[in-house]
């Protein structure tokens, strides 16, 4: 069997303590409540908040969008440069880590002045917000879905499933996804939390985001803040395990017996 | 009528000719090996009868349809890659059957085909294996049944043996004969592994630097090589060069030694150089020379001996600067009174009957 070192095990308590301490102080903070209160008292008041609910909705939509925005955009762009146009992938690589050299406040300039008038849909706020988030969570994306076809032989497997009669979309459903299924999720996850913690694009454009929502109440309730970071750690991993499930459900019955 | 025709078909990458206007057709059931050193552009034209590849000119004809501009999906081929390119997210079974769920084959006809697929090669009681389960041998068992399993017009197989060990490899390319003969399938093979396409093969194609250098029956390539390459390539060849003596009476000079065959080829007269070709299993040796005159004998000294089971290769050095001499022979031949280990001198013999071409 093998046996596992002393230095690793030190380090991984380490690693743990450095996770676990603050999230514990945290959530030890959010209950230390005035007297006569109830110790969730913090929670309670978050929770019956009808700006907590609008600013989630608001942030999950808008990470769904961008993850959408990504599985539409990314992997198929990824699949052809890999494909195809190998000589390609430098480039695609450069432009995907371009939303971290571009700062957010540029970005938001940026769009709002070529989008905010003139292109219909476009202009509107919330699309110009989607569009923010799908570009700002590129890199994420990009990186997980290279990693996932980095370790698939993507041309024998597809033309192995061209050979035997399968269309394109075929190929990309039953063959392309599937076997990039655990980078996929890796990248939706990366991205889902980065949407949700988001502040800076949405507090520019206006919007009253799940980000900026704990920015404001940070301000004003110091236990609710805590109980907040404590709620939002919890719903990310919730909504994660629902993507996680969802997608086995999807994916596994692929190559099941139909 | 031919069943499958390639004509003329020429492909080029950037500025190398991969495939230089390549023309052959396979009969019906026709097992056809392209034979190759890498890069001689065996599976570049395997690729393009598949579709993966376009040529930049010339044609691929099937069973009279020009397939030339059908896209790989439309062309009802069955490809085996080297590697395997089994899916991963697939069990064996549904790996076999995704060419059939792809062409809406009912559901009750797929699983009977699966199993009577995996059954053939060997494999109904791993059905419900994913690849990584499976070991080398089994994965391309698997990759061929999920080839034959739509049936195909034509079986292409793509080296489908090199990652094998090699006792692995010998019993599958057989099993592959055997399932192709049961089948009566026209199949083009591509190896670089000469004993794997003369084993098998109806005819063999070879292939140098984009062109076929001969297209024949594998005792064809082996016994009368049309050029230097496929001489080489096919086997173990002993290349001597000559001085034409005489022409009429078909003598030859080889260093200080006479040596006589029966036919010169016509282009040659007294005093040119030209080349004999000899294989190493063609030469017996003797203790001494012999009085009967039939046959050519040279003394040569041995260098090396070779163990190679059942068979010994002997390097010599022929007596009198006329090169060198590789030399096989079984390991129970008959006893020469003579040691065979180096340094000592035998006597090569050979028969007057070989090949003979000018020396380029």
């Amino acid at each position: 069997m093998k046996r596992v070192s002393l230095g690793s095990v030190f380090v991984g308590i380490l690693a743990l303590l450095y996770f676990v301490v603050p999230l514990i102080a945290t959530a030890q903070f959010s209950f230390q409540v005035g007297s006569g209160q109830p110790f969730w008292a913090a929670y309670a008041s978050i929770l019956r908040s009808a700006q907590f609910w609008q600013s989630l909705r608001l942030s999950l939509g808008m990470a769904l969008a961008a993850v959408a925005i990504g599985l539409i955009v990314v992997v198929p762009a990824a699949y052809w440069a890999y494909l195809r146009a190998p000589r390609l992938k430098p480039w695609i690589e450069f432009v995907s880590i371009l939303p971290f050299v571009v700062p957010p406040i540029v970005l938001v300039l940026g769009l709002v002045r070529l989008y905010a008038t003139g292109f219909g849909p476009l202009s509107s706020r919330v699309t110009l917000l989607m569009g923010a988030y799908g570009v700002v969570s590129l890199p994420y994306m990009f990186r997980s879905v290279d990693t996932g076809l980095r370790s698939m032989n993507v041309k024998g497997l597809t033309e192995a499933a061209l050979g035997l009669g399968a269309s394109w979309v075929r190929v990309m459903f039953r063959i392309v996804l599937p076997n990039i299924r655990q980078s996929l999720l890796g990248g939706a996850f990366l991205t889902f939390a980065l949407i949700m913690g988001e502040y800076a694009i949405s507090s520019m454009l206006g919007f009253n985001t799940f980000g900026v929502y704990m920015l404001l109440t940070g301000q004003t309730e110091a236990q609710g803040a805590a109980a907040l970071s404590i709620i939002a750690f919890i719903l990310v991993w919730i909504f994660v395990a629902i993507m996680q499930w969802v997608s086995r459900d999807a994916l596994t019955t692929v190559g099941g017996s139909r | 009528m031919a069943f499958l025709e390639i004509d003329q078909v020429r492909r080029q990458f950037a500025t190398q000719v991969a495939v230089d206007n390549i023309s052959f057709t396979a009969d019906k059931g026709e097992f056809i090996s392209l034979l190759g050193p890498s890069g001689s552009g065996k599976t570049t034209l395997l690729r393009i009868v598949a579709g993966f590849e376009r040529p930049d000119a010339g044609r691929i004809v099937v069973d009279g349809e020009d397939v030339t501009e059908v896209p790989p999906q439309r062309r009802n081929m069955g490809m085996v890659f080297q590697s395997y390119a089994l899916f991963p997210n697939m069990t064996a079974a549904n790996n076999v059957a995704f060419g059939l769920r792809t062409r809406g084959v009912p559901r009750a006809q797929i699983e009977a085909r699966v199993r009577e697929l995996l059954a053939m090669v060997g494999l109904d009681s791993k059905a419900d294996r994913y690849p990584h389960q499976l070991s080398g041998g089994e994965q391309q068992r698997v990759a061929l049944a999920r080839a034959l399993a739509p049936n195909p017009r034509v079986l292409l197989l793509d080296e489908p043996l090199s990652a094998l060990d090699a006792l692995i490899r010998v019993n599958l390319r057989a099993e592959i004969r055997r399932i192709q003969q049961a089948l009566g399938i026209t199949t083009l093979y591509v190896t670089h592994d000469q004993e794997e396409a003369l084993a098998i093969s109806d005819r063999i194609v070879v292939f140098n630097r984009g062109r076929a250098e001969q297209i024949g029956t594998p005792e064809d390539i082996y016994d009368r090589p049309s050029s230097a390459f496929v001489s080489s390539f096919v086997g173990t060849m002993n290349r001597l060069t000559c001085r034409v003596l005489s022409r009429e009476r078909g003598v030859l000079a080889l260093g200080s030694e006479e040596i006589r065959v029966e036919a010169l080829p016509s282009a040659v007269s007294d005093g040119d150089l030209v080349e004999l070709w000899i294989r190493p299993e063609r030469i017996r040796l003797a203790g001494a020379p012999e009085a009967d005159a039939g046959d050519n004998q040279l003394a040569v000294v041995i260098e090396q001996v070779m163990f190679l089971g059942a068979r010994l290769g002997l390097k010599t050095a022929i007596k009198g600067g006329g090169g060198t001499l590789t030399i096989d022979v079984a390991r129970d031949a008959e006893d020469l009174g003579v040691p065979l280990k180096a340094g000592e001198t035998v006597i090569a013999r050979f028969s007057q009957s070989i090949a003979v071409t000018p020396k380029s």
